[in-house]
């Protein structure tokens, strides 16, 4: 009776501790201690500990991006930067394309500009976003990693909206050639042939 | 369940770093042959403590992932992060069901919506009872979810589901994650949470950060 008491008693203490929201706060802490404590903890615990030591480290640097009121503003890519050969990835938001400048394959998403709001404060936001996601790491964020933000404009200059540049999974990530990625091969063998040219 | 938790901590970084997606459904989340998922598509994002724009469409297969009070032109309440993990449930639901809840035709403005056990005209609601139809769809997926997703993705993935397309409920586990992710510093009402809600009230964080 007392042991399985006592049994009783472990798994309570492992459920409350896996269930236990107090973690997810204090990860959201300004404090460089638990910086240290997760660095300390890292260097100790298994692989699988370590992935979500990890996770939460990147969410540690999302925060700080996103309160980092001193940081520099995400500049613009100049009009100069000439983007081409998009293709629409099916059923998505977002386009191949290439940066011609860079010679690189990049993601593409149009953001147009709000009817009946202010396009300062979308561009503020967009300054905000891609700043943020220009720092943060796809493979634990889960969300692409930000290249640049270029402003799109009509043949008057009246600002219409941002393409904003992510960078597309790496190779490794879509190795099997789903129909998601198709085409990026083709892309690539692009950036060759105008690296060659 | 990997493209689960990946879109799920995607919305998790996203709130946490003071921003609201409000476009998440499968066309706004890509997905490679390994499995891994991204969130794109932020069209209609804004920096979470910004105002909002009331504005909305009447596109069918995008009401369907959002809340009532966000449906249609002219929404009813301002948007919220709530709002975001009210249609990363329905995104969760369909991945549990491993069913499209959109069918595409041959052109891009041939979409149909197809929800299992729900009649197409509970998801187009009419204008005269859009507020009516809209609370239905939304009990109807809830229904779903508790009945369908336990046997197929067990109970912990359904709970999920059920807390994601009921943290607007006023009973809600998650009915203060917005206040606590706005919080700069989060101490006094991160002690004032953990005293207040369940303790399965982060069950989405959770989600997010199990491997």
């Amino acid at each position: 009776m007392k042991d399985s008491l006592k049994v009783s008693i472990k798994d309570l203490e492992i459920w409350y501790k896996r269930w236990d929201p107090s973690w997810f706060l204090i990860a959201r802490l300004a404090v460089p201690g638990i910086d240290l404590a997760i660095r300390e903890q890292r260097a100790t615990e298994d692989p699988s500990e370590r992935r979500s030591l990890t996770i939460l480290d990147d969410l540690r640097d999302a925060l700080r991006a996103a309160q980092n009121k001193n940081g520099s503003m995400f500049e613009f890519l100049p009009s100069t930067v000439i983007l081409g050969l998009s293709a629409e990835i099916k059923h998505s938001t977002v386009s191949k394309a290439i940066r011609f400048d860079t010679n690189e394959a990049v993601l593409i998403e149009t953001i147009p500009c709000r009817e009946n709001t202010n396009n300062s404060d979308l561009q503020d936001d967009i300054q905000k976003l891609a700043r943020v996601l220009s720092t943060m790491d796809p493979r634990t964020c889960n969300i692409l990693m930000c290249t640049g933000v270029q402003k799109i404009t009509d043949r008057y200059g009246q600002l219409q909206g941002f393409s904003v540049l992510f960078v597309p999974p790496t190779k490794e990530h879509y190795q099997g050639q789903s129909d998601t990625f198709k085409g990026l091969d083709a892309l690539d063998d692009q950036v060759s042939k105008l690296k060659g040219t | 369940m990997r493209v689960s938790r990946n879109v799920a901590r995607s919305i998790i970084f996203l709130h946490s770093a003071s921003f609201v997606h409000k476009n998440i459904r499968p066309e706004t989340i890509i997905t490679t042959e390994a499995g891994d998922s991204y969130l794109v598509g932020f069209q209609w994002f804004r920096a979470a403590a910004g105002d909002t724009f009331m504005l909305g469409d009447a596109v069918q297969s995008n009401n369907l992932y959002r809340h009532p009070t966000r449906q249609g032109q002219a929404p009813d309440e301002m948007y919220s992060m709530q709002h975001d993990v009210y249609s990363l449930g329905v995104c969760l639901l369909e991945i549990g069901l491993w069913k499209s809840f959109v069918a595409y035709g041959n052109d891009s403005t041939d979409i149909a919506v197809n929800v299992p056990g729900i009649p197409e005209a509970a998801v187009q609601p009419s204008a005269r009872d859009r507020k009516t139809r809209s609370y239905e769809l939304k009990r109807k997926l809830t229904d779903l979810a508790r009945r369908e997703l336990p046997s197929r993705m067990g109970e912990r993935f359904a709970a999920v589901v059920v807390s994601c397309l009921t943290c607007l409920d006023k009973d809600s586990d998650l009915g203060s994650v917005d206040a606590l992710l706005d919080d700069d510093n989060g101490v006094i009402l991160g002690v004032k949470y953990i005293q207040k809600v369940r303790r399965t009230s982060l069950r989405v964080a959770r989600c997010a950060f199990t491997r």
